[in-house]
């Protein structure tokens, strides 16, 4: 009963109200013109007078001539019944509704513009093939308002679009949609209401054949569309659902009388456009409302990213807590509960977000790709059996890739790298020189520490010095894989770091420390990836260096390991990692004294962990820096290499 | 900051649809001129403090591409007797088009490009993405010599706006020596606007596409 009351009390109000807006434009418009004009209610009494009239009809019409305006009068009033009426809220809501108003409103456009060609008469057919081509155009532009209103509230109701302000676009948005409004109503740029008798007119030719009621449903139909793409413009872009009720009432009102102002203020200065021009202003229109979508999009993406940056600090610090203290029973036990490597694979992507987002840029590509970048699925289909993904955290590794390339090609695609089948890595031997693969054989997973070293290639200025940098890690598991990705686009403008050395010849210091890595916008994150293989696999020739025997390793030896790294020139010539270099026990045991020496160095100053690990490296391993790192932080320290004019600028 | 900042870019991106979409000659001038003052603008928004380099780049820019070039343009026109008529190869609806596509275009790449935090969320980068190419339309799809300058300005007014991002690594004298170089550029377009007319009594560029002695 209520429901039913609501609807009809609505009725009313559109019904009544809707002759108002042409009387308001029309007193405007003899406002300007300095004349009295006709009274405010003039459409009542031009309804009522039409009304009592009798219809003439063309012989040559069907039923359809005066369905058409019938059913166009009910369809306008469906969508306007469909609108919110500001405070009190729309008859009728539903999700979707800005669908059925927007093609409500076609059916009125179809009806008319049938209605007209149902005569016969090739005036009238030019009126509503006319109507028909500039709609194409005005409706685009409504679809796009009314999409930029859906994103701006993520909403495809109606009464919830309307509710808050348009937002950053609004501007736009109200620009688009008064354009609009004077196309779709037929007004002064587009066509001119008054005149009857010119051939560039649109609607009034559409109705010449019709007369008494058919004319006042027609001419009522019409004055409620003016009003109510009045309200979709005011409600639009005024926040009337925020305000209280009687305040948004009295914004309403005033709203809409000011866009009835302005119809006749732009039906008073303006001109009609030239036909040709009239495709050229609803093509702005459109691109307006494309606009203010833009700006809406753009709005919500950044506040989805805003609340993504709050997330992800959050899940990186308790991640990196997880990781700081693995144990081998704990990796395990997650290995287990994963079971087989290539249903895990998929289990395993939502095991838990690594920090990638804040820490590094993101792949150049896509989202699915950054996605691939901290959860690799090993794919291992034949050979060994044990072989499982690896599930713990692990040790996030950072490499520092590939310096920015010279000037003249430092834009590029980012490179893919092949994730080579552990089986074929096992029988590897000098042919296969091309996958960086750091392997570490074991049988006995335990914490243990495990050393990376990586040579930077050159940089512009650089041309002699190489940089080897060694990273103590702790892997729980037998296999370290280390993957690399080639720089993803490095459009880096900072020429500070396109050069580095260029400060070599201003007599300054190169060897800056340099905080917060991982920042920079070159750098890759890079996954570290352990597995399990069978310690046998791992024998038989994984450590093979140049032409020497494979190692048959003890128990006790494999954990001493190093890191095997292999050559690898890059496309752009440059030499991207250090030689194979695997380490007897001895060498590890010297990177471990390293290490501790560094690490309490660490703690007081970069500087200083720079002289002392080039100390160190000095006199074990010429030109080595050993780089500590806190297990399971990303961080990523460089340290300076013992160059000579480095040292001096430094030492000075 | 930002948001002002954001702002005078959207505005410059406006400006490109502005002149893709109008069809006189002075119209297109202005607007070019109009966006140079924006830009012109943006160095003192982009922080750093209030530096006399930073003041000194504005205000040659604004004097430069406000005024100096506008009139330079103007009296070219003027000189060569030119109708005010823009005659597009390109019609004004597809440029119009062809614009905002690039505009959003520009604004998806800048998302997808890994740029450094503060740079992110501008609209530098869009913005100056959106500018090359509407430049890029200018020059391609109008006939007339002063719309192709217009397009030229253009372009140079985008790759102003990448240089933005560098804004703290760029000597003044760089700024200076482009500054100068347009200025100069825009000269020379202007004598050569004048004897295109009087060879030719047109300024259609199609007609010069072959050398002669």
């Amino acid at each position: 009963m209520t429901t039913a009351l609501a609807i009809v009390l609505r009725l009313a109000v559109w019904l009544l109200l809707a002759p108002l807006v042409p009387g308001i434009i029309n007193k405007v418009k003899a406002w300007v013109a300095g004349r009295r004009g006709p009274p405010v209610l003039q459409l009542y009494y031009d309804l009522g007078k039409l009304w009592r009239k009798g219809v003439v009809l063309s012989t040559a019409v069907s039923p359809g001539h005066i369905a058409g305006p019938a059913v166009a009068w009910v369809a306008i009033l469906g969508a306007a019944l469909l609108l919110p009426l500001g405070p009190g809220g729309a008859a009728l809501s539903f999700r979707g509704d800005a669908l059925l108003f927007i093609y409500l409103l076609a059916v009125a456009r179809f009806c008319t513009a049938c209605a007209a060609l149902d005569t016969g008469s090739a005036f009238e057919g030019m009126g509503a093939a006319r109507e028909v081509s500039y709609a194409v155009l005005a409706e685009a532009a409504v679809i796009t308002a009314l999409l930029t209103l859906g994103v701006q509230t993520g909403s495809v109701s109606l009464a919830q679009m309307l509710a808050p302000s348009a937002g950053a676009g609004a501007a736009l948005l109200a620009a688009g949609l008064f354009t609009v409004l004077l196309a779709e109503n037929c007004r002064v740029p587009f066509d001119d209401p008054n005149t009857h008798l010119e051939l560039t007119m649109i609607h009034e030719v559409m109705v010449l054949d019709h007369s008494g009621p058919p004319l006042a449903v027609i001419l009522h139909g019409a004055s409620l569309k003016l009003l109510l793409f009045a309200v979709l413009l005011v409600e639009a872009v005024l926040p009337i659902g925020e305000l209280p009720p009687v305040a948004a009432a009295g914004a309403m009102v005033g709203a809409i009388c000011g866009v009835a102002v302005g119809v006749g203020l732009v039906e008073s200065l303006l001109a009609r456009l030239a036909f040709r021009g009239v495709p050229l202003l609803l093509t702005t229109a459109f691109l307006l409302c494309l606009f203010a979508l833009l700006a809406a999009w753009k709005g919500s993406q950044e506040e989805a990213g805003k609340a993504r940056r709050a997330a992800v600090p959050a899940a990186a610090t308790s991640g990196s807590r997880e990781a700081s203290t693995p144990t081998s029973a704990t990796a395990v036990r997650e290995l287990l509960r994963l079971g087989q490597p290539r249903a895990g694979a998929s289990k395993r992507q939502c095991i838990s977000p690594v920090a990638v987002a804040c820490a590094c840029p993101k792949p150049f590509a896509r989202l699915a790709r950054q996605v691939r970048l901290d959860r690799i699925a090993l794919d291992v289909s034949d050979g060994p059996r044990l072989l499982i993904g690896v599930a713990h955290v692990g040790v996030p590794v950072i490499f520092r890739p590939e310096p920015a390339p010279p000037l003249q090609n430092f834009v590029r695609l980012m490179g893919r790298e092949l994730f080579p089948r552990l089986n074929d890595l096992a029988h590897r031997n000098l042919v296969h020189l091309q996958q960086d693969m750091n392997v570490v054989g074991h049988d006995d997973p335990c914490a243990q520490p495990v050393a990376l070293t990586m040579k930077e290639a050159q940089r512009v200025f650089h041309h002699s010095g190489h940089r080897f940098l060694t990273q103590v890690a702790r892997a729980p598991a037998l296999v370290e894989v280390g993957f690399k990705l080639q720089t993803s686009l490095p459009v880096d403008f900072d020429l500070e770091k396109m050069h580095p050395f260029a400060a070599e010849f201003g007599g300054k210091t190169i060897n800056k420390p340099e905080r917060d890595e991982l920042r920079e916008p070159r750098l890759v994150a890079v996954r570290q990836i352990t597995a399990l293989v069978p310690a046998t696999k791992a024998r038989l020739g994984v450590f093979v260096r140049n032409r020497r025997r494979p190692l048959a390793l003890a128990r006790d030896e494999v954990a001493q390991t190093g890191i095997v790294w292999r050559l690898r020139e890059t496309p752009s010539g440059a030499v991207a990692h250090g030689a194979i270099e695997a380490r007897g026990g001895q060498g590890c045991k010297l990177l471990e004294a390293e290490w501790r020496a560094a690490v309490p160095a660490a703690e007081t100053s970069p500087k200083q962990v720079g002289q002392t690990s080039a100390a160190t490296a000095a006199s074990a391993l010429p030109a080595t820096a050993t780089i500590p790192s806190a297990p399971g932080v990303g961080t990523l320290l460089r340290l300076g290499q013992p160059r000579t004019a480095a040292w001096k600028g430094a030492g000075a | 900051m930002s948001g002002a900042l954001n702002l005078l870019v959207g505005l410059a991106m406006g400006l490109n649809l502005l002149a893709l979409g109008s069809s006189r000659l002075p119209s297109i001038i202005r607007a070019a001129a109009f966006q140079g003052m924006i830009l012109g603008v943006l160095p003192l928004l982009l922080g750093h403090g209030f530096h006399w380099a930073a003041v000194l780049v504005a205000a040659g820019t604004m004097a430069v591409k406000g005024f100096v070039i506008p009139v330079l343009l103007q009296r070219a026109l003027r000189a060569a007797n030119i109708d005010r008529e823009v005659e597009p190869l390109i019609g004004f609806i597809p440029s119009l088009l062809i614009g905002a596509g690039a505009t959003i275009g520009a604004v998806a790449l800048a998302g997808a490009l890994p740029l450094r935090p503060e740079h992110a969320g501008s609209l530098l980068v869009p913005g100056a993405f959106a500018t090359l190419v509407s430049g890029f339309l200018l020059l391609m799809g109008r006939t007339k010599a002063i719309s192709q300058v217009c397009g030229y300005l253009l372009l140079e007014n985008g790759i102003y706006l990448f240089g933005m991002l560098l804004i703290r690594a760029t000597p003044l004298i760089v700024e200076a020596g482009i500054l100068l170089d347009l200025t100069v550029a825009v000269f020379v377009i202007g004598i050569i606007v004048d004897r295109i007319q009087r060879e030719f009594d047109t300024l259609d560029t199609r007609k010069l596409t072959s050398l002669h002695e």
